[in-house]
This record gives structure tokens, C-alpha cells and sequence, in this order.
């Protein structure tokens, strides 16, 4: 094999070998932030089947989510982001319902609203890691401006991971409830098995790239 | 060739497409992983120190230190025509020439680049492609060259002939430059701390300084057939190399 023939199959490789894509949005408020502040509320992360079906073992769902969540704090703290878990457990308040559970269903529902490789079949561009600011950011409802003198910070996200068309899915989205805007949103679809090593890695990266976003001002 | 204007123009643009995409995060904040060849396509007795360090989002370099031990039996033969055999008194001969039983030792220190495919699961976690290059030193010991003759137009060893003795005992040393061509592999990391790494490649040993003593009494070079299947031509050996390299992820 001559060098031309093998600089033609090495870029071949890397242009088919790869279909994973990454893409993350942000706000302007977020790029013009001075605050520095890096604690983070995460509400309920969840791991979901795209096919409900595999959502009823519940057993093996739980314990995806359960690794999820230690991840989660490991890989957040590891990058600098101080970051609170709540979630539904035994010890759950009526705080925890009508403040952060309404919260996360806001955040969530206006984010859907929109046209995201979630809702629709629109797909990203493959091996390409895109950043772009939101025109519009997605506003949440101003009734959780409050939130912030209760839990000592604006920011609030949510890290979902679904299994979609045998591809691996993270949803990361972060919320400020002083301006009602989402400031963070990343997806990432990886064409891999959704094996726990590269459960972790994604959410160390997501959070190494969130963390990198939120200290740099 | 790879060297040329279009080549280093082509590294140039994989290099910066890599810088532009930010940060280095490793496996988890993990870089730096140690490994050793398991199975390999070198000859028996080649063992291996490999580093490797992740240093952008696609890219690691590594360090890598081979030493190797081996004994080939007879390797490949030389032909001379028109010689006249010793007692002979004929022209018209081939004569054949073996190399034998020696035994080959040495060591290779190499440094080196993986750029990895995958934008968007980071390295070292994925396909990539790697370029070596090292330099090292080899001894050759006990070396035995024996000759066999065939009459010209005929292919069977003529038995009448006295053949040349056996020149036993060769030895001597030389220094190698190491390089690998661009290679072709795949590293998986398992309960993040274990990593498996396979790599086929094309490597290449020049040995600029084959002992004159070696030369003469073999008749044609003999290169550092580190590589199982392998072609030399004068001082250049290139061979085809396929690794599996267990390793852990350390920190």
C-alpha cells in the first residue's frame, strides 16, 4: 500500500468510523456571567428506554439511575461544580414536590417544545462537536424566582440518559430562575452500547464542559 | 510518500481540527495509562514498557520501551551466480548462502502520537491511528552462514561440489531507527481502570551500521526481523506488527 493509498483509508476511517454528535447550546447571560458562582441544584437525573416497555423493569432502571446519580456527584465535584441531589426518596418533603418537582416539569416541558433531537427526528451533525448561543433562550416561568434564596443558587438542571434507536442519549440542562432562561443545554448522542464505563464518561465530560462554562468569568 | 508537502499539510489540519475542540478531559479525568503487550506479532520474547498521556480532547502522545531476544533458525538465502565453488572447476554455479542460528538482542525507545477519530467520546476511549518513531541498538550473536551450490539451469542442489565451510560465530552491533507508519487501532476501557488496546501497523528498522565482519562473511545485510512477516531491503527492514496491550488506567 503506497502513502496516498493509506492517508485515503486512514481519513475513511475517520470520517465513517464515527457516529456519535454532540451539540451544546447556551445563553448569553450565561457567556456574559461575572457571578462565578458554581453551585448547581440537580433535580431527579433519570434513565429512560425510549421504549416503554423496558421501562417496566424497573429494578434494572432503578439501578442504571442509581449509578447515574453517584456519577453524577463524583464527576461534578471532580471538576469543581458544587452540586445538591435531590430526589424522590422516603425522606422527600412537600418542598421537594412543589418547588423542584414543578420546576423540573417546567424546565422541561418548554425545552421539549422545542425542536430537539429528542422530539423529532432532525439529526445533528455527525462526529462534530457544535456550540451555539441560543437566539431565543427557552423561558421558564418566572413563579420560581424565589428558588434561589432558598437553595442558595440560580442554577438548577436536570441530566436525563435515554436509550433512543439502540443510540446512548444525554440531556443535560441547566435553568437560572433569577432571569427564568435556560442557560445550558447539551445533547449527546453516542452510536455505542450503553455500557457503564461510557455512562461515566459522559457525564464527566458534560460536566468538565458545563464546568469549564460556568468558571471561566 | 507521507512525508511529502500534501502529508505534513494533512497532519497539520487533523492536529488544529483537534485544538479547536477544547479540553483534554482524559477517561473521567483519567490520563495517564500504563500497558504491556499481551499478544503480539513479534517474535517470542519481545517485551514492552508502554506510557501513554492524553493531551487533547482527540490526542495522546506515548512513550514506549521494547526490548527484545530472539532466535530466527535459518532465515532467508542469498544468491550469487557465476561464482566458482570451492574445488570446483566450473563457473557456472549459483551459489545459495544461509544465515543461521543467531541470535538477535536489543532494545528500542520510541516516542510517539495517537489522534483519535471520535470528537466526541474523548480520548483514549475509541478508534485512532498512531505514528512512532524511536531509535535503539542491537546485538547479533553466534551467527552461522552455510552454502549450498545448484548448477545454472538446474534446481537441484549439486552434492559432488565442495561447498564452502560454514563461517560460525558472527556477531556484532548496530544502531536502529525505529519508525512506525501511520497504524490503525482500537482501545476499550473496561471498569475504568483496565484498558485493552489492539493496533495493527507497518514498522520499519534501519540499521545504518551493519558490522563489516558480518557483511563480508554474509554476503547481502541482515536487518532486525523484529516483525514476523517482514521484507528487508538494504539496510531496511519493514515488517507488519499487530499488538494486543493490556493497561490501566492510573491517573
Amino acid at each position: 500500500m503506497n502513502g496516498r493509498k493509506l492517508i485515503f483509508f486512514i481519513c475513511l476511517l475517520g470520517l465513517t468510523g464515527c457516529k456519535s454528535s454532540l451539540l451544546i447550546e447556551q445563553s448569553e447571560s450565561l457567556l456574559s456571567s461575572k457571578s462565578g458562582n458554581v453551585k448547581v441544584i440537580c433535580i431527579d437525573p433519570r434513565f429512560y428506554f425510549e421504549d416503554d416497555a423496558l421501562n417496566y423493569q424497573l429494578e434494572k432502571c432503578q439501578k442504571i439511575t442509581d449509578g447515574i446519580k453517584k456519577d453524577i456527584l463524583k464527576f461534578s465535584m471532580k471538576n469543581g461544580i458544587q452540586l445538591e441531589l435531590f430526589d424522590l426518596n422516603a425522606k422527600s418533603e412537600q418542598e421537594y414536590y412543589e418547588n423542584l418537582l414543578s420546576l423540573k416539569a417546567n424546565m422541561l416541558a418548554v425545552n421539549f417544545n422545542q425542536r430537539t433531537p429528542l422530539n423529532f427526528n432532525s439529526r445533528m451533525k455527525e462526529n462534530v462537536v457544535q456550540k451555539k448561543v441560543f437566539v431565543y433562550p427557552p423561558k421558564i416561568s418566572y413563579e420560581f424566582n424565589s428558588l434561589s434564596k432558598t437553595y442558595g443558587t440560580p442554577y438548577f438542571s436536570f441530566v436525563g440518559i435515554y436509550i433512543v434507536k439502540d443510540e446512548l442519549v444525554l440531556y443535560h440542562l441547566v435553568v437560572n430562575t433569577d432571569n427564568s432562561e435556560t442557560i445550558y443545554r447539551e445533547y449527546k448522542i453516542v452510536n455505542k452500547r450503553a455500557k457503564k464505563e461510557l455512562i461515566g464518561q459522559m457525564i464527566y465530560d458534560s460536566y468538565a464542559s458545563l464546568a469549564k462554562e460556568l468558571k471561566k468569568h | 510518500m507521507l512525508l511529502n508537502r500534501k502529508g505534513i499539510l494533512l497532519f497539520i489540519v487533523l492536529i488544529q481540527a483537534n485544538f479547536g475542540f477544547g479540553q483534554a478531559t482524559g477517561y473521567m479525568g483519567k490520563k495517564f495509562i500504563i500497558k504491556t503487550n499481551i499478544v503480539n506479532g513479534m517474535r517470542l520474547g519481545f517485551n514492552n514498557c508502554d506510557l501513554e498521556y492524553v493531551v487533547g480532547r482527540r490526542i495522546a502522545i506515548n512513550a514506549s520501551y521494547q526490548l527484545f531476544d530472539y532466535t530466527r533458525g535459518q532465515t532467508g538465502a542469498r544468491v550469487r551466480t557465476g561464482v566458482v565453488s570451492p574445488g570446483g572447476r566450473s563457473s557456472n554455479y549459483k551459489e545459495i548462502s544461509y544465515l543461521k542460528n543467531g541470535e538477535t538482542s536489543g532494545w528500542i525507545a520510541s516516542v510517539g502520537a495517537k489522534l483519535y477519530f471520535d470528537k466526541i467520546v474523548p480520548a483514549p476511549w475509541g478508534f485512532y491511528t498512531e505514528f512512532n518513531i524511536g531509535i535503539g541498538s542491537a546485538k547479533f550473536q553466534n551467527f552461522t552462514v552455510s552454502y549450498d551450490y545448484k548448477e545454472k539451469g538446474y534446481n537441484v542442489y549439486n552434492n559432488k561440489t565442495n561447498p564452502r565451510p560454514d563461517v560460525t560465530g558472527l556477531s556484532g552491533e548496530s544502531k536502529i531507527v525505529y519508525f512506525e507508519i501511520p497504524s490503525f487501532g482500537y482501545q476499550r476501557i473496561f471498569k475504568r481502570l483496565v484498558t485493552l488496546d489492539a493496533k495493527v501497523s507497518v514498522q520499519g528498522q534501519y540499521c545504518p551500521s551493519i558490522p563489516d565482519e558480518m557483511l563480508n562473511a554474509l554476503e547481502h545485510n541482515y536487518y532486525v526481523h523484529a516483525n514476523t512477516i517482514s521484507y528487508g531491503y538494504n539496510n531496511l527492514s519493514l515488517g507488519l506488527a499487530f499488538y494486543v496491550k493490556l493497561g490501566f488506567l492510573l491517573f
